[in-house]
């Protein structure tokens, strides 16, 4: 018994061909277009609008979770659903693809929920009887916007969405799927807002080991669903030029504080570069820290960490680790100072911090000030 | 870049990827939106390599951050910790390879990660210094605890 076993192991997992598909399909800005290829016994362009039932019976199960006194509620009504009817005819856009299907889905909402920021909500696409045999992944782009306002990062692509997976079910024809966003408005979000979910480019990807083939349907329509909800408290979370903090537990003796950095990573990989010998480049890592401080300047002292995860104390030297817990300060006004480890002559100035090389001094990149009395003491 | 000089980076260093984002992830579904991820960006990225050793660790290196980023993410601060491995793709010969590779992936993400890319992508210490941000000590020190806990686990069958 040794580490080969191990290594035997994880050199028998490969990626699958529907990642290799989606990764290469992704960049190589082809069109998305329809390829089942048979041409048996539906040959004719269909037009369909997607299927929805947001208005009726999809609605039926729909419900939020509110996050108590601090959190949401929400609307239990929807205001309405919308469909954007399919083009009445699909585009070939090669010329292999001699023949094209519209595939109709029936859409509905299982249900949402809200806690701590991240707004979720279960879909399911039923696809016709006829589509059962279907094996693969659904892939989908999804948009939220609050009040007309796009909401969600850091995971989105540059036109505002997110791509999701949606897995098949045990019954035949349907795919469940969670599409995920974090609110991250700085300050409050207060009083009634309308939510609405857009799905879109929606396509079934399936590959077949036996002949090595695969397909690829493309689902009509677009789905958009629209609800209110209404907010009576405080956001958790608070962002300021591109950095975050996320008051995610206050207690009388403790506070977990997470900092998150919602920048473009690509432009610590590039501008930082692999340099982490010299002195400029010491801490170099991928992202900014950072570490809580008391209206004194003085360090919060964090509490140690089981050792079994991220989650530790403060440690400048961890390449980004950014949840912190702390024992509680005598005063409420905290801030979250992020630095830059890499040191480029921040107007905002320096901070000296304890870190596994010892105290260092480290440029300010941003600070978020916080008022722990503003927040909702956790029960425990 | 080309659709083929992209076929040709992925079909090299995907295996690599995948491998590494699983390790941390231990699930599929997370391995390849973190594979995808990190091939958009390199695609995205007009970097130049010296040569492929560099490319695959500078990959490895985004996909190990783009996995921290989404172990902050909300979801995973709440319940990553209830994550269990996916088997679905993993297949054992041996009653060592299971009992190794579960014990391996029952070990936190950081011990993971490092016996990873050194056991399996055979990296220096210095160099997963370099790929998780950490300093060649720190790697040494995790190195060792990792090990202590496979020895405690596996017992003194464990050959490291």
């Amino acid at each position: 018994m040794n580490m080969n076993d191990y290594s035997r192991v994880t050199g028998r997992i490969e990626p699958s061909e529907r990642c290799r598909n989606e990764v290469l399909k992704m960049n190589s800005e082809r069109k998305r277009k329809i390829v089942k290829s048979n041409t048996g016994s539906r040959t004719a362009a269909m037009a369909a609008a997607a299927v929805l039932i947001a208005g009726g019976a999809g609605v039926t199960g729909f419900h939020f979770l509110t996050r108590g006194a601090n959190g949401p509620s929400a609307d239990p009504e929807p205001i309405a659903a919308e469909t954007t009817e399919a083009p009445t005819e699909e585009p070939t856009t090669e010329a292999e693809q001699p023949t094209t299907e519209v595939v109709e889905a029936e859409f509905e909402i299982l249900g949402t929920s809200l806690k701590n920021n991240e707004l979720t909500i279960d879909v399911q696409v039923r696809l016709p009887e006829e589509y059962e045999s279907i094996n693969g992944e659904m892939s989908l782009k999804a948009a939220m916007e609050i009040d007309g306002e796009p909401v969600g990062l850091p995971d989105y692509n540059e036109e505002g969405c997110r791509y999701v997976n949606f897995h098949k079910s045990e019954s035949e024809n349907v795919w469940l799927g969670t599409v995920t966003h974090y609110l991250s408005e700085s300050g409050e979000l207060q009083g009634k807002k309308e939510l609405s979910v857009h799905l879109y480019d929606m396509s079934v990807y399936s590959y077949s080991e036996t002949d090595d083939t695969s397909q690829e349907y493309n689902i009509s329509g677009d789905f958009t669903f629209i609800t209110t909800m209404e907010f009576d408290g405080k956001s958790p979370v608070i962002e300021k030029d591109g950095f975050e903090a996320h008051i995610i537990k206050n207690t009388p003796d403790m506070v977990i504080i997470g900092g998150i950095e919602r920048n473009d990573l690509e432009t610590y990989l590039i501008e930082k570069g692999w340099d982490t010998t010299s002195e400029e480049y010491k801490y170099n890592g991928v992202h900014p820290v950072f570490t809580i401080i008391d209206e004194n300047n003085n360090e919060l002292t964090p509490i140690p960490g089981d050792d079994n995860g991220w989650l530790e104390t403060v440690d400048i030297s961890n390449g980004g680790q950014l949840a912190v817990s702390c024992y509680r300060p005598p005063t409420d006004n905290i801030r979250c100072v992020f630095v830059d480890k890499n040191q480029h002559k921040s107007p905002l100035g320096t901070i000296d911090i304890n870190t596994a090389y010892g105290t260092n001094t480290f440029e300010i990149v941003a600070e978020i000030p916080i008022n722990l009395s503003q927040y909702p003491m956790d029960s425990e | 870049m080309t659709n083929t000089e992209m076929t040709r980076i992925y079909d090299r260093y995907s295996g690599a990827v995948y491998r590494t984002a699983f390790t941390m992830c231990k699930n599929t579904a997370d391995a390849e939106d973190i594979t995808q991820e990190t091939f958009i960006q390199r695609f995205r990225t007009d970097i130049s390599f010296e040569d492929d050793r560099s490319e695959k660790s500078w990959l490895i290196r985004v996909a190990v951050n783009k996995c921290k980023d989404m172990f902050r993410s909300v979801r995973y601060k709440y319940f990553y910790y209830t994550v269990s491995l996916d088997e679905v793709d993993l297949i054992y010969e041996t009653k060592d390879e299971s009992e190794v590779y579960h014990a391996v992936m029952e070990l936190p993400p950081k011990y993971r990660i490092v016996i990873h890319l050194y056991y399996y992508e055979g990296y220096s210490t210095a160099e997963i210094g370099k790929i998780i941000g950490r300093s060649e000590t720190a790697v040494q020190t995790q190195l060792y605890r990792a090990r202590k806990k496979l020895k405690d686990k596996l017992g003194e069958e464990m050959y490291l």
